[in-house]
């Protein structure tokens, strides 16, 4: 299973989100996109999720097209807020649970007790941190070929953030899955990663397998990042 | 629980409120219709109630439609589903559809009960089996109307959110679709005016409904009820306008519109 991304680009207006991006995920891995607020990484995923389209190249799913329908193999969690008020916390995993086949509800009832979610409360009552728990037990309920993380820890406190790569540790089928995470948190990410690609306004400006950063680089994501953003300002 | 009933039963979650509402607001206007005819001593005073009803009623499906499509548009949960773009429009439209019928049921009764007993003296005995047969006409006629009218919503917003991706565009979004809609009824109104058509929307038809009015007999009001031909030619053109209305809109969600 692969995700690939053939000379895509992405114009919003007059800017580009993406210029021209070739990249490739394959199963089996995790993936760290890196970049600053607005550097394509949000567009990145909704491309894959197929809720925006390319204006140039081509984004595919095993050798096919990503279109709407994709979404039944890829479970996106998106940085902004996506429940309706109306919705008691029951309510969004029954809906899920109706829309997605692959969608395993014993799984969120036992997430919903470890991410401690009381099921019976409204939406419009929970903290922006169980906010945030419930975006990730509709993901992780998901047994979908791609998982698809955008800023998963935005506006948490280092409890939630720990809670949440707990939840990615148990939860991801590690050898079937493919699981992007697209941050400028990079730190917390770190021990979860396997490759980490840097997109930098529009850009890929590097990838790189974090083991050989560390062993052969002696490098951290974040240092590695930091020098590639640096080389690619000299140039 | 199927994809179709989850796809409702979030329908009906985020409606509800309103349409509950809207209800309320109905009843009081009901009961202010009786209230004020009741002290002028002009039962006949219940009609403009009634008919203001009516197009209440009519509008209620595109302008709830309108609604919820605004509120989607804040929200990415809506199209990020495996399903069909037209399962998820067609959910929406079957709950505002329940609802009308809902509040079309309230308005039946008011008309009853204004026909038959409060207003008696001044409506004209309309015997049961013609009265079943008009409101049977007008309810769905309302149920067809509303629709009709959610479809025109419906596209509008989609061609305003596909408009979203040509950045020379944008700034004319509102503008364009006004165009459409101008363009759309100027081009109606011409083809109207034409004798082959006239000929051809008045070829069949059916003699069904009552226009009511409000007449002064100068000891005070009476409702008249008079029979109206309904041309059958129209009906057919708007049902299938309506249904490719639909269509576009659901090709367009399904392949322009970025939320």
């Amino acid at each position: 299973m692969t995700i690939q991304l053939q000379n895509v680009t992405k114009k919003y207006g007059k800017d580009f989100a993406l210029r021209n991006v070739n990249l490739n995920f394959e199963k089996g891995k995790i993936y760290g996109l890196v970049g600053p607020n607005g550097s394509g990484k949000s567009t990145t995923l909704k491309l894959i999720s197929g809720l925006v389209f390319p204006n140039s190249g081509v984004v595919s799913l095993n050798d096919e097209a990503i279109s709407r329908k994709s979404s039944e193999k890829v479970a996106y969690l998106t940085e902004l807020d996506m429940f309706y008020d109306a919705f008691k916390v029951k309510d969004v995993v029954d809906f899920y649970n109706s829309q997605f086949q692959d969608f395993n509800y014993e799984k969120a009832q036992i997430l919903l007790k470890e991410m401690k979610l009381d099921p019976n409360k409204k939406v419009k009552f929970l903290s922006k941190g169980n906010r945030g728990r419930l975006k990730l037990v509709t993901t992780l309920s998901r047994e979908a070929e791609v998982i698809l993380l955008d800023e998963p820890f935005s506006g948490l406190d280092p409890m939630v953030r720990d809670a949440i790569v707990q939840s990615l540790l148990q939860y991801i089928d590690f050898d079937n899955q493919i699981l992007l995470i697209a941050t400028h948190e990079i730190a917390e990410i770190e021990p979860l990663l396997d490759e980490a690609i840097a997109i930098y306004y529009g850009d890929v400006i590097g990838q790189e397998k974090v083991e050989v950063m560390r062993e052969e680089l002696g490098l951290s994501v974040l240092q590695w990042f930091k020098q590639i953003v640096a080389k690619n300002e000299e140039e | 629980m199927s994809p179709f009933t989850g796809l409702l039963m979030r329908d009906y979650r985020i409606t509800r409120n309103s349409f509950l509402s809207n209800t309320i607001v109905m009843v009081l206007f009901f009961i202010f219709g009786i209230s004020i005819s009741s002290y002028f001593g002009e039962p006949a005073g219940t009609l403009p109630i009634i008919i203001i009803s009516g197009i209440m009623i009519a509008a209620f499906h595109p302008i709830s439609m309108f609604l919820l499509l605004k509120t989607e548009g804040k929200n990415q949960l809506w199209l990020y589903s495996p399903r069909p773009s037209y399962m998820l429009v067609l959910s929406k439209f079957v709950v505002l559809w329940i609802y009308q019928l809902i509040l079309q049921l309230l308005f039946t009764t008011y008309t009853i009960f204004c026909l038959y007993w409060y207003g008696k003296g001044v409506y004209p005995a309309v015997p049961v089996g013609t009265f079943t047969e008009i409101m049977m006409f007008i309810n769905v006629a309302l149920l067809l109307v509303g629709a009709s009218f959610s479809c025109w919503v419906t596209l509008c917003w989609t061609v305003f959110h596909s408009l979203n991706r040509y950045p020379k565009l944008k700034p004319f979004r509102a503008l364009i679709v006004i165009l459409i809609i101008v363009i759309y009824n100027t081009f109606e109104t011409l083809m109207a005016r034409l004798d082959v058509v006239k000929d051809i929307i008045t070829e069949y038809s059916i003699q069904f409904v009552s226009t009511p009015s409000l007449n002064y007999d100068g000891g005070g009001w009476e409702v008249m009820l008079e029979f109206a031909e309904v041309p059958v030619i129209p009906i057919i053109y708007y049902g299938f306008m309506s249904f490719l209305l639909f269509y576009i809109s659901t090709k367009l969600l399904e392949r322009k519109v970025e939320v």
